[in-house]
C-alpha cells in the first residue's frame, strides 16, 4: 500500500510534512521518517532516497538548520530544526495544500 | 484564485487529468476547463504543466490522442481515457482520497 | 546571493561535507537496524534490510553533491548558449542595440580617456598630486598666463610656508652644427630644483645645483638628457657624461640623464639646461613677456586653496614693500591674481564634452531600454511557458540578465574598439592644439571606467523590463494565451517619460552645439585685418659663420636673391619670430612714450613686439594709415630709432592726436644724452595672436635691419601650391649654401586655422553628439508612437469602424507625439537656460542666451518630433479597419 504512493506526489508534500514534524522537535534525520511514519498510523513511508535530497535541499534554502548533537545511541549526529523562513514557508504551503485538496475533492467528488 | 505550486500539483494533476476526460474526449484546452469547472473555479491549471501531465499519461498508455476538428474549425489533438487508464483512474483515486487525509491529519496536528 | 556562497564554499570543503554526509547516513542506518533488532531480526539481517532499506548511499550522495557544487557553471554555459541563440534569431534588435550601445560606449570611453588624461590623473611623480602649476590671472589680458615671473619665484620660494618649493621652466630652442648641417634641439631652461620639486632621481649621472644659476659660472653651460634621447640618440651609452653637446651658440657638457617621467612636462623635450635665475635678471626681465611656467609643490595636507591664498597675500606684500613704482602701477593696472592649477588649457572643453557624452549615452540607455521593453513584450509569451515550466521570477531574470550581458559585451567590444580610432583623432587634435601634451593613452583606471559602466548599463537593461511586466503579472498567467497584452500602463508610462526626457537633453545638446557652432562661425567671420592667404612662411637657421650683422645681411640679401628665382614668388619678406602665433608665446615688451600723461609715475605699458623687414606690411595687405613703413634708417647696430605701431597702439597712447613723430623707447627710458626713439608710421589694426583673441594689446613693428639672428622666419607670397614652392625654395637655398635648412614650413592660413584647432575640435565633436542625440531620441519618439499604434490598433479600428474619418485619427496620434515632445522641450528649455551659463567662457561674440541659437534648436527637434509622429500616425490611418479587428 504505502509503496504504491506514487512519488511525485510525496515529493511535492514531502518538504511540507518535514516541516511540520520538525515545528516543535529538533530531530534527526531518521527520527523524521519515523515520526512521519508513526503519524501517518503506518500510511505514509517516507524513503530515504528522497529524505535526505529533501533536507539538504531545505537546508540550502535556509528553511531548516542543522546541528551536531548526541543521538539515543550515544553518537554524534545532525539534527535539524525549522527557521523563521522555514515556518514561513510552511503557512504558504500548507494554504496551497488546502486549497489543491479541496479543489481536487471537488472535481473527484462528482465521480463519488 | 490560488497559484498552485508545481510540486504538489503534479501528483493530482494526473488524477485531475483523468477525471476530466471521464466522460468524453477533449482537447488540452477543453482538458483545462474542465477542470476549472469541475473545480468551480478555484484551481488554476497552467498549460506549462498540463501538457507535460498529457505526455506522461500517454506514454505510460492511460490516454490516448487522436487529430480532429474543433469548434472554432481548428485542427486540434483529443484525448480519451484507455480502458487502463479507466482503472487506474479508480485505484489513484482511491489512493489519492486516503494520502490527502493523512496527510491533512498530520497537519491537523500541528 | 548566500546561496552562491555556500556552493563556492562546498568547492572547498566538499570532502568534509561528504564525511559528515556519510556520518549522518551511517547513523540512520544504525538506527534502522536497532529498530529491526527490536522487532526480533538478527544481529545480520537486521543490518541487511536497513541497508537495502535505506537504498544506494552513493547516489544520494552523488546527487548532493552536484545540488551543491559549481553545477551552475555548466548551466551558465547552457544560459548563455540559449541567449546567444535567441539573440541570432532577433538579428535586427541584437544588431540596433550593439550599435546604438557600442557609439555611447566608444563616445565616452574616447573622452573619458582625455578627461582622465588630461584633468583627473595627478602627475606620474611621487605625490604628483601636490604638484602643480602656477597661473598668474591678469583681468586686463584675458584667460590663463602661464607668464610667471623670476623675482616671483624668488619672493615665492622665501617666504610661502605652505609649499615644499618652487621650479621654474621656459621654453628654449638651440641649434647645432651636425655634420655640417644646423639642426634645431626643443628643450627647456629649468631652475635647479625642479628635479627635487619632481621629486626623481637621475638615470645616470647627476643633476645640476644652485651654482649653475649663477651667472658666468661655467657650470652654467652643463645639459641634462631626457631617459628617451639618451636611449634612442645615444643608445644608452653610459660613458655619454662629460661629452659635449656642440650647441652653435657654446658647447654644453652632458652631467645627466632624466627619468622618463619628466617628459611629462611637454612633448620632445631634447634637452634641459638651467635657467639664469640671479636677482639681477629678476626685476629687469619681470615684465617683459617670458612665457615661464611655475610648478610648486604643495605641503601635505595643505589645500590648493590655502596655498593660492597664501601667494596673494605674498604677491601683494612683494608689491607693496618691494617693486618699482613703475612694476606696482603696471600690475595694478592689469589686475593680477595668483592661480593655481592643473596644466592643461583644454579642462573646460573636455569636461563639457564628457557632459556632452553622458547626455549621449543617457538616451541611447533610453532607446535600448525601450527596445528592450518591446521585446519583452514580445518574448511574454516565451518568458510566461518557462514560468510555467517551473522557472521562478530570479531564473526569469537572470536568462533576461544574460542576454543583456551578452549584447552589452559585443557593444563593449566594438565601443572599445571605435574609441581607439576615436583617441587616434583626439591625439592628432591635441598635438597641433597643444603640443606641450603628451599622446592619450588608455590605462586601467579608464578600463574600470569602461566596464562599470557597461556593467550597470547590462543591469538595467535585463532588470527594468523584467521587472515591469513581471510586476504588471502578466507573465504569470497564461489567461491571455498568445495574445499580446500591453506591456501594462507602467512600462507605458514608463516608457512616455522617457522619450520625455530624451527630447529634454537632446534639446539641451543641440542648444548647446547651436550655442558654438554660433561662436565658431562668428570666429571665422573675424576681420584679421591681413591676408593670410598666399602666404607661406619657414624657419631659416643661419650658419655660423653668418652671425655678425655685416655677414648677416649678406646672408639675408643671398637667401632673398636664392628666392627670387623660385618660380612664382611674388614678394619675399623676413621677420624675426613667427609673425601669426599664440598669444601666450608672443613677445611683449615695455613701451616708455616721452610725452605720456603717466610720466610722472613712471608707469610701463606693455605691447606685443615683432621684428620684420619692410616688405611685410605689403605681403600681408596691412595698410599704412599714416606717416609711412620701415626705412633702413630705422635700426642700426646700435638700435632701434624708428617704430612703427598699429591703429590700436596710436589710439591707446595718442587718442587726442597723431601718434607719427612722437619719441618712446622701448624696454627702460634712455639713459641722459642717449636719443629717444620715433614712431615713424601707423598701420591698420592686424589680429596676429589669432581670430579668437579678444584682447587688444597694442602692437609694435620693429625694422629688421642690422639685426643678427641665430634664426628668423621667411616669408612668402605665391600663388603656387605651398609644399611645391617650399620644395624649391629649399632646393634653392641649398644652392646658394648647401647648410642651409629650412624647417616647420607652412602656409600662414593653416597657421590661422590651427589656432582654431580646440575650438573646431570641440564644435565638431559637440556638433556630432546633438546629431546622435537628435537621430536617437527621434528614434525613440517613433518607436514609442509605433508601438502605441500597434497596441492600439483594434481601438483605432473600432474607431474608424464607427465613422470617425482617417483625419482625426491622424490628429490624435499626432498630438500625442507633439505633446510628449512638447513637454520634453519645455523641461529641455529651462535645463539649457540653467546649463548653458557653463559654456559661456567657451562662446565668442554670442551670449549663452542667444535666442536665434534656441529657436532654431526647438523648432529644428519640433519638426524632426513632427516626423517621427506622422509616419506611425499615417500607418494608422491605413489600417483596414476590418482587418485591425481581426487581428486580435
Amino acid at each position: 500500500m504505502t509503496k504504491s504512493f506514487n512519488s511525485d506526489l510525496m515529493q511535492g508534500t514531502l518538504d511540507m510534512l518535514i516541516l511540520n514534524v520538525l515545528h516543535s522537535d529538533s530531530l534527526h534525520g531518521w527520527g523524521i521518517a519515523q515520526r512521519i511514519h508513526v503519524l501517518s498510523s503506518d500510511i505514509l513511508k517516507v524513503e530515504e532516497g528522497s529524505l535526505y535530497p529533501s533536507l539538504y535541499r531545505m537546508e540550502r534554502k535556509g528553511l531548516i538548520k542543522a546541528s551536531w548533537g548526541i543521538s539515543e545511541l550515544n553518537r554524534r549526529a545532525k539534527f535539524y530544526k525549522v527557521t523563521k523562513t522555514g515556518k514561513k514557508y510552511y503557512e504558504s504551503e500548507r494554504e496551497k495544500w488546502i486549497q489543491l485538496a479541496g479543489a481536487t475533492a471537488a472535481v473527484l467528488g462528482h465521480s463519488f | 484564485m490560488a497559484e498552485t505550486p508545481n510540486d504538489l500539483l503534479k501528483g493530482a494533476l494526473n488524477l485531475l487529468v483523468l477525471r476530466a476526460l471521464r466522460d468524453e474526449s477533449r482537447h488540452g484546452w477543453g482538458i483545462q476547463q474542465r477542470i476549472n469547472q469541475l473545480a468551480q473555479d478555484t484551481l488554476s491549471i497552467n498549460q506549462g504543466s498540463l501538457y507535460p501531465a498529457l505526455i506522461r499519461l500517454e506514454k505510460k498508455g492511460l490516454i490516448k490522442s487522436k487529430w480532429g476538428t474543433s469548434e472554432a474549425g481548428r485542427q486540434a489533438k483529443y484525448y480519451s481515457l484507455t480502458a487502463k487508464g479507466r482503472r487506474q483512474m479508480g485505484t489513484e483515486t482511491e489512493l489519492w482520497k486516503q494520502f490527502s487525509t493523512t496527510v491533512n491529519f498530520i497537519l491537523d496536528k500541528a | 546571493m548566500r546561496e552562491f556562497w555556500k556552493r563556492f564554499a562546498g568547492l572547498f570543503n566538499g570532502s568534509r561535507l561528504d564525511d559528515e554526509m556519510r556520518e549522518e547516513m551511517r547513523h540512520h542506518i544504525e538506527l534502522q537496524k536497532q529498530k529491526n533488532l527490536e522487532a526480533g531480526m538478527s544481529e545480520k539481517e537486521a543490518y541487511n534490510a536497513a541497508i537495502r532499506q535505506f537504498g544506494n548511499i552513493l547516489i544520494i550522495q552523488q546527487q548532493e553533491r552536484e545540488n551543491r557544487s559549481f553545477l551552475w557553471v555548466e548551466q551558465l554555459y547552457r544560459d548563455i548558449k540559449r541567449a546567444g541563440r535567441s539573440l541570432i534569431g532577433a538579428k535586427g534588435f541584437s544588431f540596433v542595440v550593439i550599435a546604438t550601445l557600442a557609439l555611447c560606449i566608444g563616445v565616452n570611453t574616447t573622452i573619458f580617456s582625455a578627461l582622465h588624461d588630461l584633468v583627473l590623473k595627478p602627475f606620474p611623480f611621487k605625490d604628483g598630486d601636490r604638484l602643480i602649476q602656477v597661473f598668474n590671472i591678469s583681468s586686463g589680458f584675458k584667460g590663463k598666463s602661464s607668464e610667471s615671473s623670476i623675482a616671483q619665484y624668488h619672493a615665492f620660494k622665501t617666504n610661502a610656508d605652505l609649499f615644499d618649493g618652487f621650479a621654474l621652466l621656459w621654453n628654449q630652442e638651440k641649434t647645432v652644427d651636425l655634420d655640417g648641417y644646423t639642426q634645431l634641439l626643443k628643450g627647456k631652461r629649468v631652475s635647479f630644483d625642479l628635479f627635487d620639486l619632481a621629486g626623481v632621481r637621475p638615470v645616470i649621472g647627476s643633476f645640476f645645483g644652485e651654482e649653475a644659476h649663477v651667472p658666468g659660472s661655467d657650470q652654467g653651460q652643463v645639459v641634462i638628457l631626457p631617459q628617451s634621447v639618451w636611449e634612442n640618440e645615444y643608445n644608452s651609452d653610459l660613458d655619454v657624461i662629460g661629452e659635449e653637446i656642440p650647441f652653435t651658440d657654446t658647447p654644453y657638457t652632458i652631467i645627466g640623464v632624466a627619468p622618463r617621467s619628466m617628459e611629462a612636462f611637454g612633448r620632445e623635450i631634447e634637452f634641459f639646461i638651467p635657467l639664469r635665475t640671479s636677482a639681477r635678471f629678476a626685476e629687469a626681465r619681470y615684465l617683459e613677456g617670458l612665457p615661464i611656467d611655475m610648478w610648486a609643490r604643495l605641503r601635505p595636507g595643505v589645500s590648493k586653496e590655502a596655498g593660492e591664498a597664501q601667494l596673494a597675500v605674498l604677491e601683494t606684500r612683494w608689491l607693496r614693500e618691494e617693486s618699482s613704482p613703475r612694476i606696482r602701477s603696471y600690475l595694478e593696472r592689469i589686475g593680477r591674481d595668483v592661480q593655481l592649477g592643473q596644466p592643461s588649457q583644454l579642462k573646460q572643453s573636455f569636461i563639457m564634452l564628457q557632459v556632452g557624452a553622458v547626455f549621449v549615452l543617457l538616451i541611447g540607455c533610453v532607446n535600448v531600454v525601450n527596445l528592450f521593453l518591446s521585446r519583452a513584450g514580445r518574448m511574454q509569451y516565451e518568458l510566461s511557458i518557462r514560468n510555467a515550466l517551473g522557472a521562478g521570477r530570479r531564473t526569469l531574470s537572470r536568462l533576461m540578465l544574460i542576454e543583456s550581458f551578452l549584447l552589452v559585451f559585443m557593444a563593449v567590444v566594438a565601443g572599445s574598439i571605435l574609441s581607439l580610432g576615436g583617441l587616434e583623432i583626439i591625439n592628432h587634435y591635441l598635438s597641433v592644439a597643444d603640443p606641450s601634451i603628451q599622446a592619450i593613452t588608455i590605462d586601467m583606471v579608464v578600463v574600470f571606467f569602461v566596464l562599470g559602466l557597461a556593467a550597470l548599463i547590462a543591469l538595467i537593461m535585463g532588470l527594468l523590463p523584467f521587472g515591469l511586466l513581471w510586476k504588471a503579472g502578466l507573465i504569470q498567467r497564461l489567461d491571455n494565451g498568445g495574445r499580446t497584452a500591453s506591456a501594462g500602463g507602467l512600462a507605458r508610462k514608463l516608457r512616455s517619460s522617457m522619450v520625455v526626457s530624451q527630447v529634454m537633453i537632446a534639446l539641451t545638446l543641440m542648444i548647446g552645439a547651436g550655442l558654438l557652432l554660433r561662436s565658431f562661425v562668428n570666429v571665422m567671420s573675424v576681420d584679421p585685418g591681413f591676408d593670410a592667404e598666399d602666404v607661406v612662411q619657414a624657419r631659416v637657421t643661419v650658419p655660423r659663420q653668418y652671425r655678425n650683422t655685416v655677414d648677416g645681411n649678406v646672408f639675408r640679401d643671398g637667401v632673398a636673391n636664392a628666392l627670387r628665382e623660385v618660380p612664382g614668388v611674388d614678394s619675399i619678406a623676413f621677420a624675426l619670430n613667427e609673425p601669426v602665433s599664440e598669444s601666450a608665446v608672443f613677445q611683449k615688451e615695455q613701451i616708455h612714450i616721452r610725452r605720456s600723461p603717466y610720466a610722472d609715475e613712471e608707469p610701463a605699458s606693455m605691447a606685443y613686439t615683432l621684428v620684420v623687414s619692410r616688405a611685410f606690411f605689403d605681403m600681408m595687405g596691412i595698410s599704412v594709415l599714416a606717416g609711412r613703413s620701415h626705412n633702413e634708417s630705422d635700426s642700426s647696430e646700435h638700435g632701434f630709432s624708428g617704430f612703427v605701431v598699429d591703429r590700436s597702439f596710436a589710439e591707446f597712447f595718442f587718442p587726442d592726436g597723431s601718434a607719427v613723430g612722437e619719441e618712446m623707447s622701448l624696454s627702460q627710458r634712455p639713459k641722459a644724452g642717449k636719443p629717444w626713439g620715433r614712431i615713424v608710421g601707423v598701420v591698420e589694426r592686424a589680429s596676429l595672436v589669432g581670430l579668437e583673441s579678444t584682447d587688444n594689446f597694442p602692437v609694435l613693428y620693429k625694422a629688421y635691419i642690422g639685426a643678427k639672428p641665430a634664426s628668423f622666419t621667411l616669408l612668402m607670397k605665391t600663388s603656387r601650391e605651398h609644399d611645391s614652392v617650399l620644395k624649391d625654395a629649399q632646393s634653392k637655398l641649398r644652392a646658394f649654401d648647401p647648410k642651409l635648412v629650412l624647417s616647420r614650413g607652412k602656409s600662414l592660413q593653416s597657421v590661422l586655422e590651427d589656432m582654431l584647432v580646440n575650438r573646431r575640435g570641440v564644435t565638431t565633436l559637440i556638433l556630432g553628439f546633438a546629431g546622435l542625440a537628435l537621430t536617437l531620441s527621434s528614434v525613440g519618439l517613433y518607436g514609442l508612437l509605433s508601438y502605441d499604434v500597434q497596441q492600439r490598433q483594434r481601438e483605432i479600428g473600432v474607431r474608424m469602424a464607427i465613422g470617425a474619418d482617417g483625419k482625426s485619427v491622424l490628429n490624435m496620434i499626432l498630438h500625442q507625439g507633439l505633446w510628449k515632445a512638447g513637454i520634453g522641450l519645455g523641461i529641455g528649455l529651462l535645463a539649457s537656460l540653467y546649463l548653458t551659463r557653463f559654456l559661456e567662457s567657451q562662446l565668442f561674440n554670442t551670449t549663452a542666451l542667444d535666442a536665434g541659437s534656441y529657436l532654431a534648436a526647438i523648432s529644428f527637434l519640433l519638426l524632426v518630433a513632427f516626423v517621427a509622429s506622422f509616419l506611425p500616425a499615417r500607418r494608422a490611418v491605413r489600417f483596414d479597419p476590418l482587418e485591425s479587428l481581426r487581428a486580435e
